[in-house]
């Protein structure tokens, strides 16, 4: 069973910790909300006010257990857990425009900001000066909404508003291994979809590519050759990777669809969220009574518009999707936090998840 | 020839003469055809064919030459082809104007 839970009332940026204990979510303004989950709801444990505008991207790293956030103050905060309490550390990411996502590179020595400046900002911490520095990497005509690490810490990939999705690799010299040939925002591969990049992810080996376009498309640079899947629903803007061969989506249909490899293809497999056979048999219906109550309804209670009631468990858009241990949660813009076991997931779409 | 035919590889790199050629032919095609048969012909049609039609009937009504007969067609092949096909062509760069 999929566990709801309504934290506040509209999320604009969500993380989990290591172990899925935490969460550290911004009810879309400029404060940071971290709580805990202590084994039936969730506990607000810190509330942090250090940026002034609203928040648009958190990322919490798994093994240093930091979090970064960014917000459209054009600032982006570092937090370090001294003794309980959260300590945070001015960014300077010299961006004149909001910074809308943030991404921790796999070995959290470095973190790639997206931002409404046309260029992405990576940061690295400076020894000698004891600051986070940042880089830029330019060449996009517009927005970066969307990040991604590969898994070999050098190639990012973004998302942008200019209708591609680029890979760069964003090598810092004295962070990453000298070996390394390629510079700083050297471009290494441009792929072009029809609309907005919403959202970009490599695969957890980094072999594959996906990203989401607001032309309710979804890419796949798989081997080579990017195949694109046209859905008959509503854009996706969140993903994740369920091993190498599943990925979830979720956007705003309120309602996750999973992807899958097959013989090479990568096809729509369905949404998660479906109600059981026996909960949607409509019961018969007496029209007359129902005209009658419809009527009676108008004239009593003063309603005179039939309320729909929505069907899936978010009752707004998802646009947050994290992929935890066993299971996956997504956020939405109902303030809801759902957290989906894998097991559902096998159940309801009948397939394999390795 | 038949609608699934004239969609079948629409022009969006001609010229603005042929482009409006070929509307007009789409759009005697679409005029022409039952009211009953709609539902099958969307059925046959694939993806492609699908956001062509959703493109030419988004033409026609902003034309507004033979709107009851083109939102009749449009509530069918959105039933048929999901808010998908209808997001395509909102959201389509320049370059896919018919």
């Amino acid at each position: 069973m999929a566990q709801k839970h309504q934290l506040c009332s509209c999320i604009s940026a969500l993380a989990f910790n290591a172990d899925n204990t935490k969460i550290a979510l911004s009810p879309n303004n400029h404060e940071l909300h971290i709580y805990n989950f202590d084994g039936k709801e969730w506990k607000s444990e810190a509330v942090l006010k250090d940026h002034y505008q609203i928040i648009t991207g958190i990322d919490w790293a798994p093994n240093t257990n930091r979090i970064v956030t960014c917000s459209q103050d054009r600032n982006a905060y570092v937090y370090e857990n001294i003794d309980g309490k959260w300590k945070p550390t001015l960014v300077l990411l010299r961006i004149n425009r909001a910074a809308t996502c943030v991404k921790w590179s796999p070995q959290e020595n470095k973190f790639a900001v997206g931002t409404g400046a046309k260029l992405v900002s990576i940061c690295y911490f400076d020894e000698e000066g004891d600051w986070w520095v940042s880089k830029h990497i330019k060449k996009h005509r517009s927005s970066v909404i969307s990040v991604s690490w590969h898994p070999n810490n050098i190639l990012l990939a973004t998302g942008s508003t200019d209708f591609k999705c680029r890979i760069f690799s964003a090598f810092i010299k004295g962070v990453d291994d000298p070996n390394e040939t390629q510079a700083l925002g050297e471009l290494i591969a441009e792929y072009s979809a029809g609309a907005w990049v919403h959202h970009v992810d490599w695969s957890p080996s980094g072999d594959c590519l996906a990203f989401t376009c607001h032309n309710s498309s979804i890419g796949f640079m798989y081997q080579n050759e990017t195949q694109f899947l046209r859905i008959k629903d509503l854009p996706l803007v969140v993903g994740g990777w369920i091993g190498e061969t599943s990925y979830i989506a979720g956007g705003y249909d309120r309602n996750p669809t999973l992807f899958q490899l097959k013989n090479d293809k990568w096809t729509r497999i369905g949404y998660v969220d479906q109600k059981s056979t026996s909960q949607t048999q409509k019961k018969p219906v007496n029209s007359f009574k129902n005209a009658r109550s419809m009527f009676g309804g108008m004239v009593d209670r003063g309603t005179s518009s039939t309320i729909t009631k929505v069907e899936t468990l978010h009752e707004n858009n998802i646009n947050q999707l994290i992929i935890l241990n066993g299971k996956f949660a997504t956020g939405g813009i109902d303030g809801r936090v759902i957290i989906w076991p894998f097991s559902l997931v096998k159940k309801t779409l009948n397939v394999d998840l390795n | 020839m038949s609608l699934s035919q004239l969609l079948q590889e629409p022009p969006y790199e001609f010229e603005q003469q042929d482009k409006q050629r070929a509307y007009e032919q789409v759009m005697i095609c679409l005029s022409d055809t039952a009211d009953n048969k709609m539902k099958e012909i969307c059925n046959n049609l694939d993806t492609d064919q699908q956001d062509a039609l959703m493109r030419y009937l988004y033409k026609g009504l902003e034309k507004c030459e033979n709107s009851l007969k083109l939102l009749k067609w449009h509530g069918v092949l959105s039933e048929v082809a999901g808010l998908g096909c209808i997001m395509r062509v909102m959201s389509e760069k320049r370059k896919r104007v018919l």
